[in-house]
């Protein structure tokens, strides 16, 4: 989603600008000079000595940026953080990535990273839930786990020496994801909290904020508890799940995700985080002003939960003084 | 392209044949379009249309050149497609010479008519300055900036919106010229002249999944299609051409179906491609 490529109509557009200038008098880290584009200036006291970091270079004796973003300083480090930039992992994130290979031991996935990230066959947990060493034949079996194009919800291990990301999907609810879709939006407008797993009771849907910028939206699946070890069900709901002939979703849970997706896809062309409460209340103002779900990607929309934000941030804001 | 798992494309399947897809569009609904006229200046016309993410820009250039023998009273008309690397990886180097071909063979047959130049959207007898010796000759190209599926009718809107944004200077000949000689030619460049875009079609792709039929289809629900057929309907609701894509056989019955499917949902299209590229215009003649 790149550029606000909106036909908005003169009201429109004013009442627009008229919110991110409420946001933008709202926001907390008020130091303008935080942000900066290409060839940019960085406030420096020069008579310290400083580090250069990335982004920067020093051009005719002063610090010039190089892309546009915000100006981190850690101790003497001082370097620009890129905004639109491809996804940069932390041990203990949760992502969705897409399985591109099936190697040796192991499965390759692609996370929007600058590399793929490997799955060891040993970090994921066998189907029928015993804790046993991987034999040959668990390392040929590997397709009915996962295969190409598979995708698959996991969590960051570590990295190797030479730079490549290792995950682990050793809880229930890590694992294959299906009967839903998959959004990708710009892994900056996922923050780090507590909960990035989120089962919507009342839609019955799970909605997982990958930090990548991979988003899934699907039917809720109970996750299994591995301890329990019943045979007959397993090899049942497997053949099952293998049927041609399986039933679609149904119709008023694929509109909850089909509006559930609008909302994300309305709060990214904005450049807002996507966190739930945001969400939430972005479905919330669509059904309560009885929007259709494809009007919700329409200019109109998108001006009143502009507003719809100015306004609880506003709010917000007066409350804690 | 990214593949699919085997579960989104069955949630793919199932959007379709329940009549809400994944951006909550129904089956026959397009998306939104947009219409920039005049972005190359260097053109006589050009336009840019966007159909989601799909992104296409349309030139039209004309050059003073010579009829053919055999019609002598008649402009030409050529239209080729390119499909630019920045719009996929595989279209880098000749891996969208395929696509390309495939593209601009469907625009020729649905906008130049026949051999004898019968049915064709632009009059090329417009074309002609002085018969037998001088006429314009236009280039029609088409360039894929950025493909999510549906490119054909992307390209089409982009045309017609070009050909209304195109003026063709005003050519003075020299009166006295004997007849065998070539006439001298005075390229004005104050007034231009131009096109009645009215007669130009519009391209209709069904895209057919499953049992149903939809249109403006996005690169993934593409990926699940059996056969898609692509049908240009003009705005009297006469069909100006038929293309099938795909592989998989259709029952005569079915594409008949299509057809009607398609006349129907190409009069909102016309009409609403219209409003967008009047839009275009009264904005650019504003900046």
């Amino acid at each position: 989603m790149r550029g606000l490529k909106l036909p908005l109509s003169q009201t429109q557009r004013v009442r627009l600008q008229r919110a991110f200038e409420k946001l933008q008098s709202l926001s907390a880290k008020a130091n303008s000079d935080a942000s900066v584009t290409v060839a940019d200036a960085i406030p420096v006291n020069y008579e310290d000595a400083f580090l250069k970091g990335y982004g920067t270079t020093d051009l005719n004796g002063e610090l010039v940026a190089t892309v546009c973003g915000v100006v981190e300083r850690v101790n003497k480090l001082v370097y620009v953080r890129a905004l639109r930039a491809r996804y940069k992992p932390e041990v203990g994130d949760v992502v969705v990535g897409r399985v591109v290979e099936v190697a040796q031991k192991r499965w390759r996935l692609e996370i929007n990273f600058s590399q793929d990230a490997v799955l060891m066959l040993s970090s994921m947990n066998m189907p029928d839930g015993i804790q046993r060493r991987r034999t040959a034949l668990d390392e040929l079996n590997m397709r009915s786990i996962f295969e190409e194009n598979d995708i698959v919800c996991a969590e960051v291990r570590n990295f190797q020496h030479d730079g490549s990301l290792q995950l682990q999907a050793r809880s229930q609810k890590y694992g294959k994801l299906e009967k839903g879709e998959l959004l990708i939006i710009d892994p900056y407008l996922v923050r780090k909290s507590k909960q990035h797993f989120h089962h919507l009771e009342q839609f019955g849907i799970d909605l997982i904020l990958g930090r990548n910028g991979y988003i899934w939206i699907g039917e809720h699946v109970e996750a299994r508890d591995s301890m329990v070890i019943d045979q007959a069900k397993s090899i049942e709901q497997s053949t099952v799940v293998e049927g041609i002939n399986r039933a679609y979703t149904p119709l008023e849970m694929r509109q909850n995700i089909c509006r559930i997706a609008n909302a994300i896809r309305v709060l990214t062309i904005l450049g807002f985080n996507v966190d739930l409460n945001l969400i939430m209340e972005t479905v919330e103002l669509s059904s309560s002003l009885k929007i259709d779900i494809h009007d919700m990607l329409g200019s109109e929309f998108h001006v009143l939960v502009a507003e719809m934000e100015a306004e609880r941030r506003s709010l917000t804001t007066k409350r804690k003084r | 392209m990214v593949g699919l798992s085997v579960g989104e494309k069955h949630f793919i399947q199932g959007g379709i044949a329940q009549d809400l897809r994944s951006d909550g569009r129904k089956r026959l609904t397009y998306r939104p379009i947009y219409v920039e006229t005049g972005v190359i200046p260097q053109a006589h016309g050009s336009a840019r249309v966007r159909l989601g993410a799909t992104d296409v820009i349309a030139s039209v250039k004309a050059e003073l050149g010579k009829p053919s023998a055999l019609q002598p009273d008649k402009g030409k008309i050529a239209i080729y497609v390119d499909c630019s690397p920045t719009a996929a990886p595989m279209f880098e180097g000749r891996g969208g010479e395929e696509l390309s071909t495939e593209l601009s063979v469907a625009l020729q047959r649905c906008l130049l008519g026949g051999k004898s130049g019968a049915g064709a959207g632009i009059d090329p007898t417009s074309l002609v300055v002085v018969e037998g010796k001088v006429c314009w000759d236009l280039y029609i190209d088409g360039l894929v900036i950025s493909s999510d599926g549906n490119l054909l009718d992307a390209l089409a809107a982009a045309i017609k919106a070009a050909l209304s944004n195109t003026g063709i200077p005003k050519v003075d000949v020299a009166a006295e010229t004997r007849s065998d000689e070539q006439p001298e030619v005075n390229i004005s460049d104050e007034e231009f002249l131009q096109f009645d875009t009215s007669g130009i079609p519009v391209i209709v792709t069904l895209t057919k999944v499953g049992r149903h039929y939809i249109v403006d289809a996005t690169s993934e629900e593409e990926s699940q299609m059996s056969s898609a057929v692509s049908i240009s309907v003009n705005r009297k609701g006469h069909i100006c051409g038929l293309t099938k894509h795909g592989g998989v056989g259709l029952d005569p019955s079915i594409i008949l179906d299509m057809i009607s499917v398609a006349k129907h949902v190409s009069e909102q299209l016309i009409n609403k491609l219209d409003s967008e590229i009047a839009a275009a215009e009264a904005s650019e003649e504003e900046s």
